[in-house]
């Protein structure tokens, strides 16, 4: 018996309001999080509808791959120096911002967060530019100020890895800072001033005040970190495409676009795909757990 | 009331989600049929129009009217593979670039209608090296916009300050050693080597009639690969008469500037490339010829074929017939393939056009090349055979050259080119074994 009272006024409501994001989510995340990881176990034959359950096949080719490893190690650095760089230096930064001390602070924080705006496909062109081997290029022009003879950025792998990070640390820096600005909003004055009284200076302070209690914000720039550095992709697709030399460039997103759009091995792709998941929820479970949040505090 | 106002959010979502797999290729009411298009060249699409306004003139009983859509490169193909193999949304008429010919054509079945009937009525007058790329188990699948032919264009003002006369060089040989003459006198290079294209390697290995491809295998190790490579290298590192190419190939930003400064005597390319020199390199204007290719033996070819573009007709077309036939004809009738070169600027795929007046009338490109173009390009029209771009494993195979010879060896040389090429073998021949287990 379909009992009126029950669905009306305020017990509905909220799954109204709630159904978009469900919806949404469902269809855009969901779905394909569930189909990459049943294609992870299919090996696709051409064109025909008709796929093959091939079991762990892809899982072996994918451990058998020394690309794989290759991107790994390359995304592994990668993230290593963002997080070395992306999290002192922005809390370091917001500190200063959010001193009593320093003027303009509107316009710096301003400053600090353009380069989020720019796309990174047009942020990356530039940059290529930038980093360009002819004599001319930006960095080059740098160099040659010190003496130095022009330098082919984007030919070998430390130098290919200065400009990955170089344009990660010039767009995130702003973002990360707004995080620990944030932070710091949430940071009692009171705690400052009674350190004053017991004579701690400013370095005191930012070790002993600012520090622990910017944790849960440090634990989240920590996350998307890892993530977003795992995932790197469209800084290293503009430099250099999917073909880098030596494979200085390539990425385990990389090599999932190759396989999928470049060869069409639609299985392969889905296993780089679950296993680069994998990689990322496994470095940020170490990292909760070094960092101690499932202790109770 | 708030059970209604969730089915209207309901439905309104889910309604905005799907509905985008319309059917817009059916006879409207004067009987012009429709046919969808998407091409990644704003050019292809001006000259499907055109085509298209042709074709009504010509079949005013089976008229048509060409839907285009012109997607970014990347987003077109794959747009294309989603869509066949998702088997909906897929357009009538499709451009696939050649170097993405062998994701969707080497299959049991690929994803294209076969034209070998309408192919046929046009074939004795069509380029073969045009059609070889697009062919599957003995079946015809599409025709290139144009022949691609390799050239060497020269920079005539660096030359003649040289006192090197280009029309003398017939060797390899002869066109180091007129490099060496350059540098000498001129203190520009003679030419660039890429670092991250094949153009050169490839026209090397196809005028001697290799290839590097060969079933599904690699095979860089022969006497012809090595010689081109050992060309290619001590170009730069023995004879020093050139220099890893600035921006790394030819179609950069970063090389039109190079080049249009005058800062090389020569330059190997497909007549395409024309296109560039027209409207990336203006200061060159009247100071370029264009020659056959230097030889390596007396018995190889002075030119070769590269690069192109197909137009097929997907699985999914609804006015089947009609779709095969004009896609063949737009490319194939004689007056469309003057157009190739009127309109696109391209080396036409039919070779009897070459021969005819209406190609020789004054445009744009003559006006920068001269009116000797034509002959040196009839004169090559049967030296063409180029290497198969669409052959199984082909990309992989010219992916690895790029990632792993080209920079060893080029770029920051720490093998030898035989050692590279071996290696390259060795490397992917094991990788294709371990795949067909």
């Amino acid at each position: 018996m379909f009992n009126k009272k029950k669905l009306s006024g305020s017990k509905l409501a909220p799954y109204v309001f709630i159904s978009p994001f469900i919806l949404s989510l469902s269809i855009f995340l969901l779905y394909p999080l569930i189909q990459a990881f049943l294609m992870s176990f299919q090996e696709f034959q051409g064109f025909s509808q008709d796929v093959e359950w091939v079991g762990f096949e892809n899982y072996i080719r994918l451990l058998n791959d020394s690309r794989f490893y290759k991107a790994l190690w390359n995304v592994g650095r990668y993230t290593f120096w963002t997080l070395i760089i992306l999290i002192p230096f922005p809390m370091l930064i917001a500190f200063l911002m959010n001193s009593k001390l320093t003027c303009f602070k509107n316009f710096f924080r301003t400053i600090y967060f353009l380069p989020v705006l720019v796309s990174s496909v047009i942020a990356g062109i530039v940059f290529r530019f930038v980093f360009s081997t002819e004599p001319g290029g930006g960095f080059n022009q740098l160099v040659g100020i010190f003496g130095f003879e022009p330098i082919a950025w984007l030919e070998s792998s430390h130098t290919a890895m200065f400009a990955l990070v170089i344009i990660a640390v010039w767009r995130w820096m702003g973002v990360n800072l707004i995080y620990f600005l944030s932070g710091l909003q949430g940071i009692s004055q009171e705690l400052y001033e009674s350190a004053e009284v017991d004579g701690a200076n400013a370095w005191k302070k930012f070790r002993f005040i600012t520090v622990p209690l910017l944790k849960p914000v440090t634990l989240f720039v920590f996350t998307i970190s890892v993530t977003a550095g795992f995932s790197l992709f469209n800084e290293a697709f503009v430099y250099w495409g999917v073909s880098s030399p030596n494979d200085i460039g390539l990425t385990i997103v990389t090599l999932i676009y190759r396989a999928a759009f470049t060869l069409g091995d639609f299985g392969y792709a889905s296993a780089l795909g679950v296993t680069l998941f994998l990689i990322i929820i496994t470095v940020n479970l170490i990292q909760l757990k070094f960092l101690g949040l499932f202790k109770e505090d | 009331m708030h059970k209604f106002l969730f089915l209207v959010l309901f439905f309104g979502i889910s309604s905005s989600l799907v509905g985008c797999g319309e059917d817009l290729a059916t006879l409207d009411e004067n009987g012009v049929a429709t046919l969808t298009f998407w091409t990644f060249a704003d050019s292809h699409a001006d000259y499907f129009q055109d085509a298209a306004d042709s074709w009504n003139e010509q079949n005013p009983d089976r008229p048509i009217k060409l839907d285009t859509t012109v997607l970014p490169f990347d987003q077109m193909h794959q747009n294309l593979l989603i869509s066949l193999l998702s088997g909906t949304g897929a357009p009538d008429l499709v451009d696939v670039e050649v170097g993405q010919a062998e994701l969707f054509l080497n299959h049991k079945n690929p994803p294209f209608l076969a034209l070998n009937e309408e192919i046929a009525a046009f074939e004795d007058y069509l380029v073969p090296s045009r059609l070889e790329n697009f062919i599957v188990n003995g079946d015809y699948f599409a025709i290139d916009y144009h022949v691609g032919t390799m050239v060497m264009y020269y920079n005539e003002e660096i030359l003649e300050s040289a006192g090197v006369d280009y029309r003398e060089i017939r060797t390899w040989e002869q066109f180091v050693e007129a490099g060496k003459v350059v540098v000498a006198e001129t203190g520009k290079w003679m030419t660039q080597i890429e670092t991250a294209n094949t153009i050169a390697f490839d026209g090397m290995i196809a005028q001697q009639g290799k290839d590097y491809t060969v079933a599904g295998r690699a095979n860089f190790g022969t006497e012809e690969s090595i010689r081109a490579l050992n060309l290619l290298h001590d170009m730069i590192y023995e004879d020093e008469i050139a220099r890893p190419m600035v921006g790394g190939q030819i179609d950069s930003e970063e090389f039109y500037a190079e080049m249009n400064n005058g800062n090389l005597a020569a330059l190997m390319a497909p007549a395409w490339y024309m296109g560039r020199f027209l409207n990336q390199m203006p200061n060159l204007d009247g100071k370029i010829a264009v020659a056959p290719l230097p030889v390596f033996n007396e018995t190889d070819n002075r030119s070769s074929s590269w690069g192109g573009t197909a137009t097929m007709v997907t699985n999914q077309a609804n006015h089947e017939k009609l779709a095969k036939e004009f896609a063949v004809w737009a490319k194939s009738d004689f007056n469309q393939a003057i157009k190739q070169w009127t309109v696109l600027g391209f080396d036409p795929v039919r070779w009897d056009v070459w021969e005819s007046d209406e190609l020789r009338v004054a445009n744009e490109v003559t006006q920068y090349f001269g009116t000797e173009i034509f002959d040196t390009l009839l004169e090559l029209q049967d030296e063409t055979s180029a290497i198969r771009s669409s052959a199984e494993n082909s990309s992989v195979i010219r992916d690895h050259f790029i990632t792993n010879v080209l920079p060893n060896v080029i770029s920051q040389p720490d093998l030898t080119p035989e050692a590279a090429l071996k290696n390259a073998d060795e490397l992917l021949n094991a990788e294709f074994d371990r795949m067909r287990k």
